[in-house]
Parts: structure tokens; C-alpha cells; sequence
């Protein structure tokens, strides 16, 4: 199940992590793919927000993978661009996938192999015949319990 | 013969791209510093694979033991301890150092010492000349910018960091707009010598009333701004591009430092990490500093701004005279940080 | 000869310190990945326990892959630091050999299989000798598609050991009766047994020089080396 919708600027785009954080529970994957500044991490820091991080939200590029345990139930926020497959093994990504927290990973391509069968997948557009900050969001469920999240989320 | 001990300590440091061994004299002086770069490697791939990364670790890291030892003529016997990087950095890539050392250690009896590092490049500077505390360092590289304050030497707390990308990762993300391939530091900033600030991009946060950066939104409006000549078949000067860039990230940078220099006024700022090495933030520091008669500026040599054992050897020598050590059991640590002081404050 | 042997190719860790072929003391864990943490410490409590002290050690026998990237790097990064550090000598076995040598009889050719994901696999094939372990085929990264026809033809039973679970029921759709299994514990490696064997193998001439048996390209290596075929490969880790 896909769902695509518009955003105009980058608080809404927080705004819709926000509120889908209210959801959330532990082992829950959010898949976020996209261009190169189309919101990914602003979508993250929304989610954050929600969860009641206060820490700021940093590029896990480097380290591949920052943990958050301020809020309600922890974050973990992965980029794993570069991962190499057998690559997960040095991470531990399976444990974080059945762990304690919601799993944020950007670039998941990278990771296809590892990934369980249920999650929630956004992809962040890009749209500059509208405007620099408009996006197209696109939302895939797989799984019921996501399918129902986004209704919830986005409005039926 | 010598009679005053001797202190050597035999440091390692894998946390991302570098494999480095070193031998330091009472914290202060490089015996030996081997560094195995990995670039020319990583440069096929347009930046740091993490497999690749550890795959090499583990071919140099006894070579550069022996050479460290060589270099500096000494032996087992004759040091003192063993250093290494726990975090942060790449967990693969941490892990070749850390369990070498924790060989090292075990086969010789001798006391491991576990070092963060980015104490290690702020360390750096003890290798010119002594710190003097409190002391402020500004560490900037691919994956950290942060303010750290020390009160004394072995405390170390943040008191600003950036909210979103590291200074080093916004160069080589607009380096790949620009065709530059990873690492762009130092291209770029060689290109922004040759041109202008025309682009007047903007300077993120640099009203609020904090000691954080942020660069993702400059970054995005360097990508905009490259995306709509584009489109529109206009050729931008990339001299221009670069040198507005480069501004931008330098006005940041030292505003945010002059601005927290007032607010903890210390003996000495240190410049360190990767992006320190970059010309234009050095020429800016410098310049600015003049205006803190107190505070004397600590440039850490562009030899040893970039990943090497020596700083970690450097910090390692500190730590372990305040009771530092770590067992067989000692971890990697990928996420390490040091304290928060606004944790408190909030 | 005092002898240390380790093998965390895959989730078991396991270490022994011998006295030529005597055992004299061996862990074997089971229960987690975390190779990272146990390893010093096992090492350290086993020579300890042994009544030596790292000093006495003569060599390091280590299963140096193939296997979990990650653990054969833990096993052989303290194996080759150990041998270069207190100047002693390193021998490197293969992990699907060590595991081949928990089969100790010579009418069947062993396979021992580590899981590679999507229907790939580490994999071997091993047969005793008069009292020898011997190569029938390579180790190797392969799909069992591709390695069961390499296997059919052979008239000996094949016993599998390892992670068979994913590879069984397709392998005796066409192995029929000819496939065997084992007891699940002879998939556990062990390190006295790797010991004993490495007892009479010749050291490695270059420690500096030793590193895992990936037997697999990194996927940015693979794909790199499709662009640039001719490209040496050498040489891209300079001293400065």
C-alpha cells in the first residue's frame, strides 16, 4: 500500500514525523530514501521531537549509526550508505532490529539482505518546478500494523 | 646513562581510514608516528567504505607495531603503557585497533589505557607546546564540530556542537557537487582562494544565543543554487562557489567560537581535527584571537591535525596519570561523547 | 610446544591452550556474537588457568576464515598481533576445515556448510585419508545451486555439518539417501581439535602478512574491478 502527499516546507515535514512518532513502538523500522537534502534528516528530528528527544539530531553519517535513549523509547538512526552486505554483521543491525527501539535507516538499499519483512518506507522527492521547498512524500506500508499507521498519520 | 624515567607509551588509532601506531615520550614528545593511509583506496569508491576500511586495518596493523617500535628504538620493556582509540569512529575499523591493543597489553603485562578520540585531537597541541587550562578547543573534522571547554586537563565538556552535518562532511557533500572528489577539504579550500563570497549564502544560527552550528541548511542552499543554473544552462564560477562557501563556514565557525570565548574566557584556544588543517579558518582564528588578550591561540601543526596515533598517545599519557585503564573486555564504541555541560544547565 | 588456538569465525567462540596434542584447558560459548568483549578475556583466563603465562606460548594456531566478516577479523587480529608481539609463530586453518575435523571417519566426504544468505554459502569438501584430512574441493562462496551439481557425482555419502538448516531438504532432493547429518554439536567448532591439527602444519613465513579468508570481494571491490579490469590493486595504503 503507497500513499504519496505534497509538503511545502520543511515544518511540515517535521510536523508529519511528529505526529507519526505518537505511534511508535519498539522494533518498529522506518525506511527513509530519498535525494541528497529532500528531508530525511528534518523528517528524523520531527520523529525525534515526538518521541520527547531533546538531544539534537545529528548526520549519523560518520559513525553510521547514533542512539538516542532521552525519549519515551529510544532512537536509533542509521545511514548505511557504503554498508557493504556481511557488513551488518559488524553493526549488529539484527539486534537493533529486534531490540528495544525504533529503528530510523536511511539509505536502505544498502542493507536490502537485512531487512525484516515489516516496515514503513518514505521517499523524499525533490520537486522544483513548485518551489525550493515543496517535496513529494511517498509512503509504503508493508505490514498491516503500517498500513494503518499512515492512515492514521496522513488522514484516510 | 639515564636516570630520569623514562614514560613511553604505545598508542594505536583505527577508528576510520588511517591505521597509525606511535611511540610518545612523557606525553610531549613523538618518538615514532607510522600512519598507513587508506585515501588513494577509498578515493575509488568517492569516500570511506567501512568493510574496505577494516580490511585494510588488519593487513597494516602488526607492520606499523614493528615500525613504531623501530622507529622510535625502543622495546617492550621499556614502556609504560598502551593507548588506544575506543570511539567514535566506525566500529569495524575501532575494533582492529582496539583488540591489537588489547593483545599488546595482555602479552606484555602491560596497563591499557582507553582514549576518546577527539581527546586525542585536541592532544595534539600538548605535542608543540603545553597546554594551559582552562583552554577551549574548537575541533572540526569529516564527522565532529564541536566546542569543547576543560577546566582542567582531564575534563572535557561540550558546550556547543553541530546540530545536523559535521563542517568536514558539508566540504566533501558540496565537493561532489562540484565534481571534487572525497576529500574535498582541502581542494575546496584551495578553490575558494582563488575567488569571491558573491553568493551571500547563509549563516545558520549565527544569531541564536548558543555555541551550536549547523551546516545542513547551508549545504542545501549550495545544492539549490547549483541545481537552478542548472536548469537554467547558466555556468556559475566554481572559484566563487567555493570561496562562498568557505566563508560562510568560516564566519560560522568563528563567531560561534569568539562568541563562547567571552562567555569562558580561557588561557588557550586550540584548533584541531581534520578541517583545522583548512587555510582560511586558520587566517580567520588567527585574526580574531587578537582581540582576547588573555587567550593565546594553539594551531595544531597540519602534520598532525589529520587521524594519528601520536595524539593518542598524546591524551593516553594524561589519562593514564589520572587513573585511566581498561580491561580485556574493552569495547569499541562507535556513538562515544563526552559530557554535555548544558545537560545540567537545561 | 605451548600452542594457543582460536576460532570465531561464525557465533561460536572457541579457544584452547595445548601442550603439544594435551589439552590443557578450553572454553566454547555459544550464547552470544560479542567476540569483541570475550575474546581478550577468555584468552587471558585459559592461559592463566593453563599455569602459563603469555610469554610461554610457542605459537598461535587461528581459523582464519571463511565466516562472519566481522569474527574471523577478531580472531585473526589477536592471532597475528599475539605471534608478532612476543615474536612467536602463527599457523592459519581453514574454519570449514576445523569444523571437518569434528567428523573423525573416513567413508563419508564432509561438507561443512557456513550460510552466506539468499541461498549462498561458505563451503568445502573434505575426506580423511589415512589418518589425514584432505581437500576434495576448494572452499569456496557459492549458491547451492551452483555447488550441488559440483557434489553429485561423487559415489562416498556426503555428510553436511554447519548451518544446514536452509541448504537441506533442496540438498537431498538430489543427494536422496547419499546425504547425511550429523550430530548439531559437530557443528560447533572446536579449538583442540584445531590445535592438534595446527601442531603439525608449517607456520606462516610473513605474520604482517596475514588476513582472513573472506573468499569474497567487498561488494565496492567487485564493482570497482568490473570498471577497471586492469587496474592493479596493490598499493593503495601508503606510510606517510
Amino acid at each position: 500500500m503507497t500513499k504519496t502527499i505534497r509538503v511545502d516546507s520543511a515544518n511540515q515535514t517535521m510536523a508529519i514525523g511528529q505526529k507519526l512518532a505518537q505511534y511508535l513502538a519498539p522494533q518498529d523500522l522506518i525506511l527513509l530514501d530519498g535525494d541528497l537534502g529532500a528531508g530525511k534528516t528534518t523528517f528524523t528530528k520531527g520523529l525525534a521531537k515526538g518521541l520527547g528527544i531533546t538531544r539534537p539530531i545529528k548526520s549519523p553519517t560518520f559513525t553510521i549509526i547514533r542512539e538516542y535513549q532521552d525519549g519515551r523509547i529510544p532512537l536509533y538512526h542509521m545511514d548505511v550508505y557504503r554498508l557493504e552486505e556481511g557488513g551488518a554483521d559488524d553493526l549488529g543491525l539484527e539486534e537493533y532490529f529486534n531490540g528495544d527501539g525504533v529503528n530510523v535507516v536511511e539509505w536502505s538499499k544498502f542493507v536490502a539482505d537485512e531487512l525484516p519483512d515489516h516496515y514503513l518506507r518514505i521517499v523524499f522527492r525533490r520537486d522544483d518546478s513548485e518551489g525550493d521547498n515543496v517535496r513529494k512524500l511517498t509512503f509504503e506500508a508493508k505490514g498491516d500494523r503500517f498500513e494503518k499507521m499512515i492512515d492514521e498519520v496522513l488522514g484516510e | 646513562m639515564n636516570l630520569v624515567a623514562r614514560d613511553l607509551v604505545l598508542s594505536f588509532e583505527t577508528s576510520c581510514d588511517e591505521t597509525s601506531v606511535a611511540v610518545i615520550e612523557n606525553g610531549n614528545k613523538i618518538l615514532s608516528n607510522i600512519v598507513a593511509t587508506q585515501i588513494k583506496s577509498h578515493q575509488r569508491f568517492g569516500g570511506v567504505v567501512p568493510e574496505v576500511a577494516s580490511r585494510h586495518h588488519i593487513e597494516q596493523i602488526t607492520g606499523c607495531i614493528e615500525d613504531a617500535l623501530r622507529d622510535a628504538d625502543v622495546t617492550y620493556d621499556d614502556l609504560t603503557s598502551v593507548a588506544v582509540t575506543y570511539g567514535p569512529g566506525l566500529v569495524g575499523a575501532l575494533l582492529i585497533g582496539v583488540t591489537a591493543a588489547k593483545a599488546v597489553a595482555w602479552a606484555h603485562n602491560l596497563p591499557l589505557v582507553p582514549v576518546n578520540h577527539l581527546a586525542g585531537h585536541i592532544y595534539a597541541a600538548r605535542l608543540v607546546e603545553p597546554i594551559e587550562f582552562p583552554a577551549m578547543a574548537l575541533v572540526v573534522s569529516g564527522g565532529h564540530t564541536e566546542l569543547v571547554y576543560m577546566p582542567e586537563e582531564d575534563k572535557f565538556e561540550i558546550i556547543g556542537e553541530t546540530r545536523d552535518d559535521a563542517a568536514g562532511e558539508a566540504y566533501d557533500k558540496i565537493g561532489r557537487v562540484l565534481g571534487i572528489n572525497y576529500p574535498a577539504g582541502k581542494p575546496v579550500d584551495e578553490l575558494a582562494h582563488q575567488g569571491k563570497d558573491t553568493f551571500k549564502f547563509p549563516r545558520a544560527m549565527d544569531s541564536d544565543d548558543n555555541f551550536d552550528f549547523s551546516f545542513s541548511g547551508l549545504k542545501s542552499a549550495f545544492i539549490n543554487t547549483v541545481h537552478h543554473a542548472d536548469q537554467i544552462h547558466e555556468e556559475l564560477s566554481r572559484e566563487d562557489l567555493a570561496a562562498s562557501f568557505q566563508q560562510a563556514v568560516v564566519d560560522v565557525l568563528a563567531d560561534k567560537t569568539q562568541r563562547a570565548l567571552k562567555e569562558f574566557p580561557v588561557k588557550q584556544l586550540i584548533l584541531a581535527g581534520g578541517v583545522a588543517a583548512n587555510k582560511g579558518l586558520r587566517e580567520r582564528l588567527t585574526k580574531e584571537i587578537a582581540s582576547f588578550k588573555d587567550t593565546k591561540l594553539e594551531l595544531v601543526p597540519l602534520s598532525l591535525c589529520g587521524d594519528n596515533a601520536a595524539m593518542i598517545g598524546a591524551a593516553g599519557e594524561m589519562l593514564y596519570r589520572h587513573g585511566a585503564r581498561a580491561d580485556a573486555t574493552l569495547n569499541a564504541d562507535p556513538g562515544l561523547e563526552f559530557e554535555w555541560l548544558a545537560d545540567e544547565a537545561k | 610446544m605451548k600452542i594457543l588456538a582460536i576460532d570465531t569465525s561464525n557465533k561460536p567462540l572457541s579457544v584452547a591452550v595445548m601442550d603439544n596434542d594435551q589439552l590443557l584447558a578450553q572454553t566454547t560459548l555459544t550464547t552470544h556474537r560479542k567476540h569483541a568483549e570475550f575474546l581478550m578475556p577468555v584468552i587471558e583466563d585459559l592461559v592463566k588457568k593453563a599455569d602459563l603465562t603469555p610469554t610461554d606460548l610457542d605459537r598461535v594456531v587461528v581459523a582464519d576464515g571463511p565466516g562472519s566478516y566481522t569474527g574471523i577479523r577478531m580472531a585473526v587480529t589477536a592471532a597475528k598481533t599475539i605471534a608478532n608481539t612476543l615474536g612467536i609463530e602463527l599457523v592459519t586453518v581453514s574454519s570449514l576445515l576445523n569444523l571437518a575435523l569434528n567428523v573423525q571417519r573416513a567413508d563419508v566426504l564432509i561438507n561443512p556448510i557456513f550460510d552466506g544468505r539468499n541461498q549462498n554459502m561458505f563451503t568445502g569438501l573434505y575426506r580423511w585419508n589415512h589418518g589425514t584430512i584432505e581437500t576434495v574441493i576448494e572452499d569456496q562462496h557459492i549458491s547451492l545451486g551452483k555447488w550441488l551439481p559440483a557434489i553429485s557425482d561423487y559415489e562416498q555419502p556426503i555428510l553436511i555439518i554447519g548451518d544446514t538448516a536452509s541448504f537441506e531438504d533442496d540438498m537431498r532432493n538430489v543427494l536422496h539417501s547419499r546425504l547425511l547429518t550429523a550430530n548439531p554439536l559437530m557443528g560447533i567448532p572446536s579449538a583442540a581439535l584445531l590445535g592438534q591439527y595446527g601442531l603439525a602444519k608449517s607456520p606462516v613465513e610473513d605474520v604482517d602478512a596475514v588476513v582472513p579468508r573472506y573468499l569474497r570481494l567487498t561488494k565496492a571491490e567487485a564493482d570497482w574491478k568490473k570498471l577497471h579490469p586492469n587496474e592493479d590493486t596493490h598499493n593503495y595504503v601508503e606510510k606517510v
